[in-house]
């Protein structure tokens, strides 16, 4: 995978704000669009190879699914499990388009994860 | 009445998935096709979703054909698209390093579908990458204890990817 140190840092510094703002927060993990983790900060380190892939499957689906249904492109997918929340957000960072997942317990308020995951995404793709 | 039946499309990247779905759909296929960022693989996009494709047969059945993404990594949607199918078409690159082993990796990892399905190997870039042969991947497949049929195929050509199709079926009525 071919990315800049500046990427690279920008993606670290996405990942500490998030782990920092958001309650409840268990991992994040940002890849690129065909599944190839860039940076992570998880609970556990085996999950994030099958996260970021995952996320690439799901973004790719929300967007066909988005254009299928003449409503454009796809900016996130959510899931609610019963334990938590999953939240995967599209970097479209001139450099390559990358996948910001958030993984939370349920003590997390989705809107709030919403908001702080847009926040941490718009300054990466302008990164 | 119309006779449904999906059929999987699987093999490694680059050996034509998507391109074979796209040779015989009649609807616009639907594609997940991203920026390819692994650089081992000189390839511009590649599956990370599904690929959706549907044909119809000359006796009215239809097919609703999916193709798989090729990587490892992407396994949990092999599970996914499993699911339901009646058979699976396995694309092998032969211009690859290790396309025996590449074979050994699509046969474990529908195992369970072939084994209660149909399936077919098709080979692909043999006229400049004629080794291993077809016997290979016969013999390969014997020592799995996998019966099925393996043949060259040009994925490019409708016709042939038809044939695959169409051979799958005649297992399945066997």
């Amino acid at each position: 995978m071919n990315t800049t140190p500046r990427l690279r840092l920008a993606a670290e510094s996405a990942i500490d704000t998030l782990m920092r703002e958001i309650k409840g927060v268990k991992a994040v993990v940002i890849s690129t669009e065909d599944g190839l983790e860039l940076a992570a900060r998880v609970e556990n380190t085996a999950q994030v190879a099958r996260l970021s892939a995952i996320a690439s499957s799901l973004a790719a689906l929300g967007a066909v699914a988005g254009e299928e249904s003449q409503l454009g492109q796809c900016d996130n997918v959510a899931i609610e499990a019963t334990h938590g929340h999953i939240l995967m957000l599209q970097a479209r960072h001139p450099e390559m388009t990358l996948i910001v997942s958030v993984v939370t317990s349920r003590e997390a308020i989705i809107g709030q994860v919403l908001y702080f995951a847009k926040q941490a995404t718009l300054l990466l793709q302008q990164a | 009445m119309t006779v449904e039946h999906k059929i999987l499309f699987t093999g490694t990247m680059g050996a034509g998935k998507t391109t074979a779905i796209g040779a015989v759909s009649e609807i616009p296929p639907v594609s997940t096709d991203v920026r390819n960022s692994d650089t081992s693989v000189a390839k511009a996009t590649t599956t990370v979703g599904l690929d959706y494709g549907e044909l119809t047969l000359d006796n009215g059945d239809k097919l609703r054909l999916y193709g798989t993404p090729g990587q490892m990594r992407f396994d949990f949607m092999w599970r996914i698209l499993a699911r339901g199918a009646l058979g699976v078409v396995i694309l092998v690159d032969n211009s690859r390093p290790d396309p025996l082993a590449d074979l050994d990796i699509y046969l474990d990892g529908f195992a369970e579908l072939i084994a209660q399905t149909a399936c077919v190997v098709a080979v692909g870039r043999m006229e400049k990458h004629p080794n291993p042969g077809l016997d290979a991947y016969a013999k390969r497949m014997e020592d799995k204890g996998v019966v099925c049929p393996v043949l060259a195929a040009n994925v490019t050509d409708a016709r042939q990817v038809v044939q695959l199709l169409e051979l799958l079926l005649l297992q399945l009525e066997a």
